[in-house]
């Protein structure tokens, strides 16, 4: 009875142990190609790294975020690629939770396919025409996850576009948008 | 957006994927928990063929975000799309290699399983059907009567017919009827014939005649997989393996049914097709027959061993183990 259970035991270790070197293998499989492929969609650690390493020309930075929106600096997450297309992904955290307030995505105008944004938009409100430093946008008001109210801003600038999306009110997301826009 | 990055392309690629890592994690299974006997390998195969069909619809129901780029990013243990879309000197697509693959895999079932149907529908239409013979009646009701009243089961009818090959196999869902053709009936005596029909028999009592079709359904369904087609013969096999062991525990006599398998080998006879040596026909024929004897020859092995094998049976703690870690790792692999 003590052999059989030992026995099992050992079965049972052996089963692991292989299970753990295949999910060894599969981890490494997913990271070669990103060895192959150095521009592929990947997290960064800073903007200067996603600058150096896909040698981005030009990633939209606000300049200026209001304090009393309680978001936290720098941007949490940092997800930039340059292959298929251009294209950058910065999640802006509140200070007191880990939950998203602020996502600037910009992303190539003459993209194939968008990169499905992680702050959704559940239940859009209204739509308005605004202008940003003599730029045309659209000011989306809404419903986000957890029927939590939140603004997308939206435009081209050059040949990337543009948007803004935060559980904040729609003053300060032009203002913050303002703020990553040189004068025109 | 190209075709692997929709919905369709992503459950074709993911079935592939879940089916290879399940058929891996199987075999892993047969190792590592000392899996020996066919009834258990019989089982586990069948997760390889079935968990894959169901596995991508689940996932995106329990989890719809699971195919964003952000679940791919963070939480996916192996992204296929990483590699599907890498490009081979920087213009072939890997995805095309693979679309490739599975588009060949589907022409080779079109040609392998559904052509031969309709091929063999037209020919038995312009050359009828076997023709019936009933002088060995008596001893099939004979041999029948002496196998399926010590087991307490209904006697399952039997059509004897006019064929020079070896011919034994059991129709029929609800009643049962076992063809055999009376080269058979002549090569074999009653002792080896009766190993031959208990293993018949036991096909009825485990409804092979109705489990086989479904398990073939699910191979159609994953038509362009290749895991399936493997899996599939390999379930098959091991259907045939589980019949002969419990045919032999019933008539305890293993040398019988070994005698009566003999008689099944092919004998390659190069004087018989119209097609010259080496013609692609006779290649393939040849392929076929080695194959076949190759499969008997696993059985009689198997046989030969079974009186003083020690088989491990069915245990469902590994079993349920296995089924979840193929879940949970098709699950981190999109």
């Amino acid at each position: 009875m003590a052999g059989e259970k030992r026995s099992r035991l050992h079965q049972l270790f052996k089963f692991s142990a292989i299970i753990f070197v295949m999910v060894v293998v599969l981890a490494l499989l997913n990271w070669l190609p990103l060895l192959l492929q150095k521009n592929r969609l990947q997290r960064f650690g800073s903007v200067e790294a996603a600058r150096k390493v896909l040698h981005m020309q030009t990633i939209y930075l606000p300049t200026y975020i209001p304090e009393n929106l309680n978001l936290a600096w720098p941007p949490a997450d940092i997800y930039a690629q340059d292959t298929p297309f251009s294209a950058c992904i910065m999640h802006f955290t509140f200070r007191d939770s880990r939950q998203i307030g602020l996502m600037i995505q910009q992303v190539d105008s003459k993209a194939p396919y968008g990169l499905e944004p992680l702050l959704k938009i559940k239940e859009k409100k209204s739509v308005n025409s605004v202008t940003v430093k003599n730029r045309k946008a659209l000011l989306v008001s809404a419903v986000c996850d957890q029927d939590i109210p939140c603004n997308q801003l939206s435009w081209d600038e050059d040949s990337t576009t543009i948007t803004l999306t935060g559980k904040i009110p729609a003053r300060d997301i032009i203002r913050i948008a303002a703020s990553m826009l040189p004068d025109k | 957006m190209t075709f692997i990055h929709t919905v369709a392309g992503a459950y074709i690629t993911q079935s592939v994927l879940h089916a290879f890592m399940a058929l891996i994690l199987v075999e892993i299974s047969f190792y590592a928990w000392d899996i020996d006997d066919h009834l258990s390998m019989f089982r586990y195969r069948i997760l390889t063929l079935g968990l894959p069909i169901i596995m991508f619809p689940l996932f995106q129901v329990i989890s719809p975000d699971r195919g964003s780029w952000y679940f791919r990013l963070t939480t996916a243990l192996f992204d296929s799309q990483r590699w599907l879309d890498l490009k081979v000197a920087g213009i072939f697509p890997l995805a095309i290699a693979f679309l490739g693959m599975l588009a060949a895999f589907s022409l080779l079932f079109v040609l392998q399983e559904i052509v031969p149907i309709f091929w063999g529908r037209q020919v038995s239409r312009g050359v009828g059907d076997y023709e019936e013979t009933h002088e060995y009646d008596a001893r099939m009701q004979a041999l029948l009567e002496s196998i399926c009243t010590p087991l307490r089961i209904e006697k399952p009818l039997f059509l004897v017919i006019n064929e020079t090959f070896p011919i034994l196999f059991t129709q029929g869902f609800r009643r049962h009827t076992v063809i055999i053709s009376d080269h058979l009936l002549m090569t074999l005596d009653d002792e080896h014939l009766r190993a031959a029909l208990t293993h018949e028999v036991v096909h009825m009592l485990r409804s092979s005649s109705l489990k086989t079709p479904m398990i073939y359904l699910l191979r159609m369904l994953m038509f362009y997989n290749p895991v399936s087609l493997v899996e599939f013969r390999r379930i098959v096999h091991d259907d045939e393996f589980i019949c002969d062991a419990i045919a032999v525990s019933i008539t305890g006599k293993p040398e019988a049914l070994i005698t009566a398998l003999s008689a099944f080998y092919y004998h390659h006879d190069p004087s018989g097709p119209d097609e010259p040596e080496g013609g692609l026909s006779q290649m393939k024929e040849r392929v076929e027959s080695h194959s076949h004897n190759l499969i008997l020859d696993e059985r009689v092995e198997k046989l030969q061993h079974a009186l003083r094998a020690d088989t491990s049976g069915f245990r469902p703690v590994p079993f349920v183990i296995t089924a979840s870690v193929i879940i949970t790792t098709g699950y981190l692999v999109v």
